[in-house]
């Protein structure tokens, strides 16, 4: 069962599921400073995918799959 | 003064050495204000990282007195016990401790990232990860380092290609090149490494890490 909640800052209720998630908003739904996150990029704990100017995104399944709920 | 795209190069920005037009002049500061909340913590980061390298050497001696000391702090890695030698960096949600155990009667050293235990990922993998282990502590140190440089690098890419696209968001088909690079400078200049203490860095040594 999914228990991620989309971060506040940029969703409301009437937009769809999101796939992808900011580091910004991977840290604040995994409940860690940013440089956690990129440091489990760094060290291959999570995956991260880049958009086409270069930004990370992080896969709402790979978040779903460190948290256990998936 | 140069000119580009028929504008005057005269806008200075912090730590870039070109100078900007009027029109990356206002997409610059149109754009850093979305990223600063990132480029801030990354600051702070690189400054952790610094302090670290810094504190090598004490760092390494420190580890011969631990025993010395009677009030040694203790954590639990599953079913490990870890001393605490010291916090490498400690921030309200995540600290990185230096840390040490005997094993069959051989010094053992970590570095492990310790989140709050009150969030969503702590509570899913655990308060406590090993990032690294070693026999060697300053081999440990030294790649913990390392590890920390390589991430701040992904940070800059990160903070760049944000920038990048909140510029073509905002300003398309200009071309905004120079406002990228005066992004990536300024980050980069946190990271310049500073003179560290030879000490530390002067001794090869062989022995494996265990990532």
């Amino acid at each position: 069962m999914e228990t991620l909640t989309p971060p506040k800052v940029e969703t409301t209720n009437d937009q769809p599921e999101r796939l992808a998630y900011t580091i910004r908003e991977a840290a604040a739904l995994l409940g860690v400073e940013y440089f956690s996150i990129y440091r489990l990029i760094q060290r291959r704990k999570i995956r991260a995918c880049r958009a086409l100017r270069g930004k990370f995104l992080i896969a709402r399944a790979e978040l779903l799959r460190l948290l256990n709920t998936e | 003064m140069i000119k580009r795209n028929g504008q005057l190069c005269q806008h200075n920005v912090p730590d870039y050495p070109g100078r900007l037009t009027d029109a990356e002049f206002i997409a610059y500061n149109k754009v850093f204000p979305l990223i600063e909340d990132s480029f801030n913590h990354f600051s702070i980061a690189t400054n952790s990282v610094k302090t670290v390298e810094n504190s090598l050497p004490r760092l390494i001696d420190s580890r011969l007195s631990l025993f010395d000391n009677e009030e040694v702090t203790t954590i639990q890695q599953h079913e490990t016990q870890w001393q605490i030698i010291e916090p490498l960096v400690k921030n309200p949600r995540t600290e990185l401790l230096f840390c040490k155990r005997n094993v069959e009667g051989k010094d053992e050293f970590a570095i492990i990232e310790r989140w709050d235990e009150n969030s969503p990922l702590a509570q899913a993998q655990g308060a406590c990860q090993v990032q690294m282990t070693s026999n060697d502590a300053r081999q440990l140190l030294q790649n913990f380092v390392s590890g920390e440089r390589e991430t701040l690098q992904l940070w800059v890419e990160d903070i760049t290609g944000t920038a990048q696209e909140k510029l073509d968001d905002q300003f398309p088909h200009q071309d905004l090149e120079r406002v990228v690079a005066a992004i990536s400078h300024r980050c980069m200049k946190q990271i310049e490494a500073e003179k560290i203490t030879a000490h530390a860095q002067s001794q090869n040594h062989d022995r494996p890490i265990r990532v």
